[in-house]
């Protein structure tokens, strides 16, 4: 039996972790239970003021609701003709997403809407982002994931002047990214990847000055990176994998100090590493290109990426011998250069960085060894090396078959 | 390093990093600046407990913060890491002092472990266990217990 009585704040934060059933179940614990219960604050899934549910509820102070897939059917049938006026956060998940419409068009004072994992079990054809989006001119993070979305943008999402988050990741979007998503200013997470969507990145993009996050990949995405991409000078991670995109890569780019991710794999870009691997980028920690049509050879400058972690360029057409000047990226894990036209010797010294684990050299034209084999024979956590399809000289590949993976 | 006091006058000398998890500690050291050399006195937590707390800051000192995106996903109690589990596994009275320590010191993880940990408790058991756990009487007539009783069939139609 328990001594210490926890006051009633406490005793909500407990409940917060609770089903609909058990909290009504536990209304009959004591007076004050129920009351709490039966609260205003008390409002998960509104179930205070849908007891008892036969009575039109008072959502007038309902300002956090979470409605959840597991929910009562009259729950979720109630919730559809409800009007949310003073509801600042409205999560749905799992619940059919035409229950959303109605919200969107009562829900004035939200700042907060997340539907996620919705269907179409009640009924109802393709599910589109209603043009009036845009009258929720107080929404702070709007939220669609796998959702079976479709549809375009509407462009009316230029009126959400405080948006700071837009995810609608998984859905099945169609048609452009609206130019008018560029007048979202306050925009900071801006995630629009596994969709359907197809034409450029609008070049108005480099408006978004606040913007940390970008990530537009497994799209249908097309034409040049914009030069105004490098006014994103907050942005951390940027990936555009996945889509059609070409051209060289703007140099821009290479001025965003604060840029940790930049993935660029499976694209039709071309050009030289060397027009945006620069100085500015100190802060990358992982670059990814791989699966594309670069050119020319890594640069020697690739030493003032010092926090890279992880660098990976497979499958594209990058030439000439690696530089020794990789060998100064201390910090690097996995160095992934397979199918390229490299030649030569591979110069680093591969002994020297410290946390190495996964070299693939695979696939490139002449012999790419010198490295400083002695120091690499100590080190029993460098997992994963393949040099397969070089042409090996033989007792190096004799000396190391019992360590490596050829 | 920081020193911090318990009611029962316990001092403990502990890393600012771990300190620095209580908002309320945070704040207070904010204040009183670096070079105050005073230990931080902490009246409504007993030793033993913040001896507890502090456990739990060890454990998850290099924990990354949490993502700002996270915090739409939906609550669920059963989401807790094993190692948690086994912090949490104390008897009851020493869970509750430690919600509330975690609530005092406004050190929002513990705080939300501890609830789970209470959720989790309460789940399968019936009401007058609920009582039992809670300590509290049944103050309803019969009368007022049926007519929730009628309230709540609503929700069991599922």
């Amino acid at each position: 039996m328990a001594t210490t009585h926890l006051p009633n704040e406490l005793i909500e934060s407990i409940l917060d972790w609770i089903d609909i059933q058990t909290a009504s179940k536990m209304r009959l614990v004591s007076k004050s239970f129920n009351a709490i219960i039966a609260s205003d604050r008390f409002s998960r899934a509104g179930i205070a003021r849908l007891i008892p549910p036969h009575k039109e509820p008072d959502v007038s102070n309902w300002t956090r609701v979470f409605l959840f897939g597991a929910s009562p059917v009259s729950l979720q049938r109630a919730f559809v003709s409800l009007r949310l006026i003073n509801t600042k956060s409205l999560n749905l998940w799992n619940l059919d997403i035409h229950a959303m419409s109605t919200a969107i068009t009562t829900a004035h004072s939200l700042t907060n809407l997340g539907i996620f994992y919705g269907n179409k079990k009640i009924g109802g054809g393709d599910w589109n982002i209603p043009a009036e989006i845009g009258m929720l001119e107080n929404l702070e993070a709007f939220t669609v994931t796998h959702s079976e979305l479709a549809g375009e943008i509407p462009p009316t999402i230029s009126k959400l002047s405080k948006l700071c988050s837009l995810k609608l990741s998984v859905n099945n979007l169609t048609g452009c990214i609206p130019d008018s998503i560029c007048a979202c200013e306050s925009l900071q997470f801006l995630i629009l990847d596994s969709n359907k969507l197809a034409g450029p990145i609008p070049t108005g993009i480099g408006r978004l000055r606040n913007l940390t996050r970008m990530i537009l990949s497994s799209n249908q995405l097309s034409g040049d990176i914009p030069h105004s991409i490098g006014f994103l000078q907050c942005l951390r991670v940027l990936n555009l994998s996945n889509n059609r995109f070409s051209g060289d890569v703007p140099n821009s780019i290479g001025s965003i100090s604060t840029l940790k991710i930049l993935n660029l794999c499976d694209n039709e870009l071309t050009g030289c590493l060397a027009s945006f691997i620069m100085e500015n980028l100190c802060s990358l920690t992982e670059l990814f290109l791989d699966n594309n049509k670069f050119t020319g050879p890594i640069p020697d400058q690739i030493c003032v990426l010092k926090r890279l972690v992880s660098f990976s360029a497979v499958s594209n057409r990058l030439s000439g011998v690696v530089p020794e000047t990789i060998g100064q990226l201390e910090n690097l894990q996995n160095l992934m250069l397979a199918r390229n036209n490299f030649s030569g010797k591979f110069p680093l010294d591969i002994g020297s960085i410290k946390y190495l684990e996964h070299l693939e050299i695979s696939g490139n034209n002449d012999p790419l060894l010198g490295i400083i084999f002695d120091e690499i024979e100590s080190r029993e956590e460098f997992l994963l090396v393949k040099f397969s399809d070089n042409s090996l000289f033989g007792d190096l590949a004799e000396a190391f078959r019992s360590n490596f993976l050829f | 390093m920081v020193k911090i006091t318990s009611s029962d006058n316990q001092e403990f000398t502990i890393a600012k990093e771990i300190a620095n998890q209580s908002v309320l500690i945070k704040n207070m050291l904010e204040d009183v600046g670096e070079a105050d050399d005073q230990p931080i006195p902490l009246p409504n937590v007993s030793g033993a407990i913040l001896q507890k707390v502090i456990e739990y800051a060890t454990m998850h000192k290099d924990d990354p913060p949490a993502a700002p995106e996270e915090e739409t996903r939906p609550k669920s109690s059963e989401d807790i890491e094993e190692r948690d589990k086994e912090f949490m596994n104390v008897d009851q009275g020493t869970l509750f002092e430690v919600i509330l320590a975690a609530n005092y010191l406004d050190m929002k993880n513990l705080l939300d472990l501890g609830c789970k940990t209470v959720a989790n408790m309460i789940k399968g058991k019936s009401v007058e266990e609920i009582r039992k756990t809670f300590n509290i009487v049944n103050d309803f007539t019969p009368e007022e217990e049926e007519q929730i009783r009628k309230e709540n069939e609503w929700c069991e139609d599922r």
